[in-house]
């Protein structure tokens, strides 16, 4: 291994300093020394969960949170601007992402005892304002990123609560089943991200199945695309329809699964189906009791599962539910009428 | 010289496509790509993250005669410089 030498290490490039300098953007030396400590951090923690030790005693953090501002730059943990305990900002993007983030988090402790995405509480990075008019959000492994919109399809992607808690989901995914992102098992995973996103959004708008709209996305739509959204799950196949997006391309039945290669094997399409089951089961038992199900499932999925073993694990958890009385005795019979009507 | 662009993922399925010649694009992105032509290897990513949910997938290719270019990117390992002409092409595929 080469050894160190003396060198200007720093997270944030230096053509990048000097193209914020020039926008008369300043960025203290502190927000890239604590960057630069944090990153350290993270990786003393990944070492440490990944050594014997942890097995015995599993080091558990707060889930602070960390927003930071990509600045219309596609680069992650450029400026801190607010952390765990300070003070709102004057950008009220950050101070949405911020706040809903807490949410989530809170949702997860309080409904499982579940802490931040890896159950030790990791740090929640946020990152906004990446890219320019860049419309899309995602999770990579390690943090959630956020784009502005391109103000005519999607507004600012930060703003939506089911948005950052599909994003962070794939966190909680990533954690425990570990689902592969490809074929069913990543439409699975898809599907996990969609579930927490509307039902968090449903438990934060005091909805219940029957009184909740099921969309995904429908709050970071451009003007001229309003009462549309991503994903519909009571009805997938019809969130969108319009010459920008396209047609929604989601099946909500097995029969008209979508075999092609494109989208990791239609990740993000074949979703549809299980949302369709999500929707049908939370209706019939309620969506804080779907959601428990759908969860103590998670749990026991491995990275390769389908949708067909899937249903087995959901019945298999319904069983153990129902007996310990946490979810409603006629459960197991709600779910698989619920799987019959996709076709599974 | 001719370039193909496409980009697929995103939080909803969506494959966007364009194809150019490079001499219908701005001075400076001629360049960029001349540049890219000459030295490909210069451009090729490091590694892709495969923990990379509801992010992009963009693939550039070009061809000049017998040589053909291809490059491949995500969000998290798209050049600095390369930036502005993904910008572009995307723009010109009429896609978000």
């Amino acid at each position: 291994m080469k050894k160190h030498v003396g060198c200007l290490c720093q997270i944030i490039p230096p053509f990048i300093i000097d193209e914020l300098k020039k926008a008369g953007v300043a960025i203290p030396t502190n927000t890239r020394t604590i960057s630069r400590e944090f990153r350290e951090r993270r990786a003393d923690q990944l070492a440490l969960r990944s050594s014997q030790s942890a097995l015995v005693t599993p080091p558990t953090k707060n889930a602070d949170r960390f927003v930071y501002d990509s600045n219309t730059t596609q680069h992650q943990r450029l400026l801190l601007v607010r952390k765990e305990g300070g003070a709102a900002t004057v950008d009220p993007i950050v101070n949405t992402v911020y706040e809903n983030a807490g949410i989530i988090r809170e949702y997860y402790k309080t409904a499982f005892n579940y802490l931040s995405v890896d159950n030790h509480g990791a740090d929640l990075i946020l990152n906004v304002h990446f890219g320019q008019n860049y419309a899309n959000a995602f999770w990579d492994g390690d943090e959630m990123t956020f784009g502005d919109g391109d103000g005519e399809v999607f507004i600012n992607l930060a703003n939506a609560l089911d948005v950052a808690g599909h994003e962070l989901t794939h966190g909680v995914v990533q954690y425990t089943a570990g689902l592969t992102y490809q074929g069913q098992p990543g439409a699975l995973n898809e599907h996990y991200a969609d579930v927490f996103g509307s039902v968090i959004k449903q438990v934060s708008k005091k909805q219940t199945a029957a009184t909740a709209d099921w969309l995904i996305g429908d709050e970071i739509m451009g003007p001229s695309l309003q009462g549309q959204a991503l994903r519909s799950m009571k009805a997938p196949g019809t969130a969108y329809d319009n010459p920008l997006m396209g047609k929604d391309p989601q099946p909500d039945h097995m029969n008209a699964i979508y075999k092609g290669t494109g989208d990791n094997g239609g990740v993000h399409i074949n979703s549809g189906i299980p949302n369709k089951v999500f929707f049908l089961v939370a209706t019939g038992i309620e969506t804080d009791k779907a959601a428990l199900l759908w969860f103590e499932t998670l749990k026991t999925l491995k990275p390769t599962t389908n949708f067909k073993s899937f249903k087995t694990a959901i019945l298999k958890q319904a069983k153990k539910l129902a007996v310990a009385k946490r979810v409603p005795a006629d459960t197991e019979t709600v779910v698989k009428e619920s799987f019959l009507a996709v076709g599974l | 010289m001719k370039l193909v662009y496409s980009r697929e993922g995103g939080l909803f399925p969506q494959r966007a496509h364009t194809e150019v010649q490079s001499a219908d694009l701005p001075a400076d992105l001629q360049k960029m790509v001349d540049k890219v032509l000459t030295q490909p290897d210069a451009y090729q990513p490091v590694s892709a993250n495969s923990a990379l949910r509801d992010g992009y997938q963009y693939r550039l290719d070009l061809t000049e005669g017998r040589k053909k270019i291809c490059l491949r990117f995500d969000d998290l390992n798209l050049p600095d410089e390369v930036q502005p002409l993904i910008h572009f092409l995307q723009q010109r595929t009429g896609k978000p």
